[in-house]
């Protein structure tokens, strides 16, 4: 049987219950936490203009054989490139009618003539 | 296409809170998922029915939760947590506010007295009726008895958890919901026939 405090504590239950004010959470403020939430995770630090990170990485065995093959292929390179211009005790010629005519300070055509 | 993201939708509240702690937004976002509405009504009740205020506080709570998710017990339970930082918001804003409130609930207290008086012989068995009469009168009571009142049947917290939540102890907490339970009935006398038939 029903005492008068039971039937008053359902009705309390069931009026709080069915109690639903038209409000919902402004989408707005989970977009704003979630900002917030990245901004103070743990994990994220901030570096700013921060070179050391590179030298530390360059300087490690970390990746050693990725390094020397790059080192290797930059010499190569540069050995050929130098080989390839070191033509200094050529004189280049030319079998076309295309002259290259040499503009000197002392040609009288660079001299002024507005004189 | 493979998944290796743990889903947290079953995971327990304790658990999303160490993850989120660690750095997991996903965790994050499933508290707010699971809080967010109870949070932003029980504000909204305990705050005199302001959308905005409760919107406010909503913010607030969950930026609280991520600056102080460290210090979470997790041999606690996470709502008594939750809670007992939406009271304590809640408390403070009843202080700041005091002397207005005092005026106002006591001329609020005038109005529904009036209103008992016209209405008194109207009797309605309409839940929706008794639903507004019902937080009408819980406005009236002071912030410590509503928390409990709030607590106890929206959230359906045990009297234990309630006593965490306030950390007070049972024995208060199991006077303080008798208290409000007499003084809602009191206020809503007019509905005493309903009470007794609806159920």
């Amino acid at each position: 049987m029903k005492t008068k405090f039971d039937s008053t504590h359902h009705l309390f239950r069931k009026a709080v219950l069915h109690d639903n004010p038209a409000i919902e959470p402004n989408p707005a403020i989970a977009e704003r936490l979630n900002y917030y939430y990245t901004l103070k995770q743990p994990t994220r630090k901030l570096y700013s203009n921060s070179f050391s990170g590179m030298f530390v990485w360059m300087f490690s065995s970390k990746g050693a054989g990725l390094k020397a093959g790059f080192v290797s292929v930059c010499l190569a390179y540069f050995l050929f490139v130098g080989n390839i211009k070191n033509n200094s005790g050529y004189q280049e010629l030319s079998d076309t009618c295309m002259v290259h005519q040499m503009l000197v300070d002392t040609s009288y055509l660079a001299k002024d003539t507005c004189k | 296409m493979f998944s290796f993201k743990h889903s947290h939708t079953n995971s327990p509240d304790e658990q999303l809170v160490q993850l989120m702690v660690s750095g997991d937004s996903k965790a994050f976002n499933q508290l707010y998922e699971r809080y967010n509405q109870r949070l932003l009504y029980y504000f909204y009740r305990m705050l005199g029915n302001s959308n905005e205020k409760a919107q406010d506080f909503l913010q607030d709570i969950f930026i609280k939760l991520i600056d102080k998710a460290e210090t979470f017990d997790a041999s606690r339970k996470f709502s008594t947590w939750i809670f007992s930082i939406a009271h304590n918001m809640c408390k403070n804003e009843y202080r700041r506010m005091e002397i207005r409130k005092n005026s106002d609930i006591e001329a609020f207290h005038e109005i529904l007295l009036e209103q008992d008086d016209i209405q008194f012989e109207n009797q309605t068995d309409n839940l929706e009726d008794f639903t507004n009469d019902l937080f009408e009168a819980l406005d009236t009571l002071d912030e410590i008895h509503k928390t409990v009142f709030l607590l106890h049947y929206r959230e359906d917290f045990s009297l234990k958890d309630i006593g965490q939540t306030l950390e007070i102890s049972e024995g208060t907490i199991k006077s303080r919901l008798f208290y409000a339970r007499k003084k809602l009935s009191e206020r809503l006398v007019k509905y005493r026939k309903t009470l007794i038939d609806n159920l």
